[in-house]
């Protein structure tokens, strides 16, 4: 065997040490200067990341609360993130990058939702205020006319009148309730409290109210005429004080969450959904 | 003998070794093409997406801007190009025209308030700019599944046999570089 490097001088041996430790330190640097525009994956999923200081504390733990019961049951993760700005990217570009990167949502399904809320837009109240962007998964469910009618139900006129706060949660409720109807979940169970205020009727829903109401109308108009014509009776029966019955209302108790990050919050793990570039902006 | 027998073993080793890689390069290069074709098919989908939803916008913004003709005409005439264009680059340029038409269609709403309160309208545009969104992401993953596919059959040694077994080069969905930022519709407040 040939020995292929013989015995180098001192000279030689510096100058590959050097261009070595060049290229390591030049490699650092680029990395550096050409730092993360998104912000870096989290390590736990908390579900509401409020970099751009926006959110209010109690509508965050609402929220997280929410988001993290819809993850164990479903596996579907609702994320809200707000930042500063969007580093010269489009609203859609930098959604889409952030929930690709950060993997929202479980891989399988593909069941994320991000909501982005960028600060600069919504002070200077101009296009890219803020997105819905949502995961292969769900586009059936959270369609983009539907996404686009939640921002204009829920967040544009609050964020009208600055109640920022306010804007983000009543859009995360009424995504969440969306993806809570989409996997048939029991709104009525305690730590889905809230969302029942946030579920949009579909037309078709609607309709089929209409037309029982109307019949259960006739109906008692019916009985009464009947029971009329032989005695003066009042009829309080079953349709006394209405909605007595199943509603054990929302009976949690919020001292369950201390302050957050006292221990108040245990996040999950980001699924590694991918999204498609379905959802709306405003 | 025992030389000639050596180099039959040797000869056999290396056909072995050579063999075993020419097998996994060609396996590597069927995943990447099928990468390529199914990122493709997701291209097309949301192409057809939003070619099914354009008579509807049209239509429906005849109701209230009838006599924005060349607007309307422009988007129905780019949307046939597009249904007949037959290879990539066709494509990639009637899709460029189509969506530049749209944008200009969507335009239209800040001029005709009735228009822009339109429940139906907003539903169709918002439906419209997410599948225009769609299209310009399943585009990157497609370049993007190119990109990878086309690197790996020009690769030294690969490219030795990569074009006997019949993987040829694949072309990128690409627009004109200039006409690439298409103006986009505020829905926000009326302050505008």
């Amino acid at each position: 065997m040939v020995q292929i490097f013989p015995r180098q001088p001192k000279a030689c041996k510096i100058l590959l040490l050097a261009s070595l430790f060049f290229s390591i330190f030049s490699i650092l640097f680029t990395q550096y200067a050409m730092a993360e525009p998104i912000p870096p994956k989290p390590i736990t999923n908390l579900y509401v990341f409020d970099y751009a200081d926006l959110i209010e504390s109690q509508d965050e733990q609402a929220m997280q609360q929410i988001a993290k019961a819809i993850d164990n049951k479903t596996k579907a993760q609702v994320v809200v993130v707000t930042v500063n700005d969007l580093s010269n990217m489009e609203i859609e570009e930098y959604a889409l990058n952030l929930f690709r990167s950060w993997g929202i949502g479980d891989k399988a399904k593909n069941n994320g939702v991000l909501i982005l809320v960028n600060k600069a837009s919504l002070m200077a109240n101009q296009r890219g205020r803020i997105r819905i962007e949502v995961g292969y998964g769900l586009e059936g469910a959270i369609t983009d006319g539907k996404a686009g009618a939640i921002l204009d139900s829920f967040a544009l006129p609050a964020f009208e009148e600055g109640e920022y706060s306010k804007g983000i949660k009543d859009t995360f409720m009424a995504v969440s309730a969306e993806v809570a109807k989409e996997y048939g979940l029991d709104l009525e169970a305690s730590d889905l409290s809230g969302l029942e205020d946030y579920v949009i009727e579909d037309e078709s829903d609607i309709l089929l109210d209409i037309i029982i109401a109307v019949f259960l109308l006739v109906l008692i108009l019916i009985l009464i005429s009947r029971i009329g014509k032989r005695r003066r009776h009042y009829w309080g029966g079953p349709f006394g004080p209405f909605g007595g019955g199943g509603f054990s209302g929302g009976g949690l108790s919020g001292g369950s969450f201390g302050g957050f990050g006292g221990g108040g919050f245990s996040g999950g793990s980001f699924g590694g959904g991918r999204s498609g570039g379905g959802g709306a902006s405003r | 003998m025992k030389s000639g027998l050596k180099v039959t073993i040797a000869l056999v080793v290396i056909f072995a070794i050579v063999g075993l890689f020419v097998f996994s390069s060609y396996n590597g290069l069927v995943a990447s093409e099928e990468a390529v074709n199914s990122a493709w098919s997701q291209v097309e989908n949301q192409l057809q997406r939003r070619s099914d939803l354009i008579p509807n916008l049209v239509s429906t913004v005849k109701g209230y801007a009838a006599h924005e003709e060349t607007v309307l005409t422009e988007v129905t005439r780019a949307r046939e190009k597009l249904i007949g264009a037959g290879s990539v680059a066709d494509m990639a340029e009637a899709n460029q025209e189509l969506s530049g038409a749209l944008s200009r269609l969507l335009a239209i709403a800040e001029n005709y308030p009735e228009l822009k309160a339109d429940a139906n309208f907003r539903q169709l545009a918002d439906e419209l700019a997410g599948t225009e969104n769609r299209i310009a992401v399943a585009r990157m993953d497609y370049n993007n599944a190119v990109q990878s596919y086309n690197t790996k059959i020009r690769r030294f040694p690969t490219s030795i046999f990569a074009s006997m077994f019949g993987f040829e080069r694949k072309e990128y969905f690409q627009a004109d570089e200039g006409a690439r930022q298409v103006p986009k519709v505020d829905f926000g407040t009326e302050s505008k």
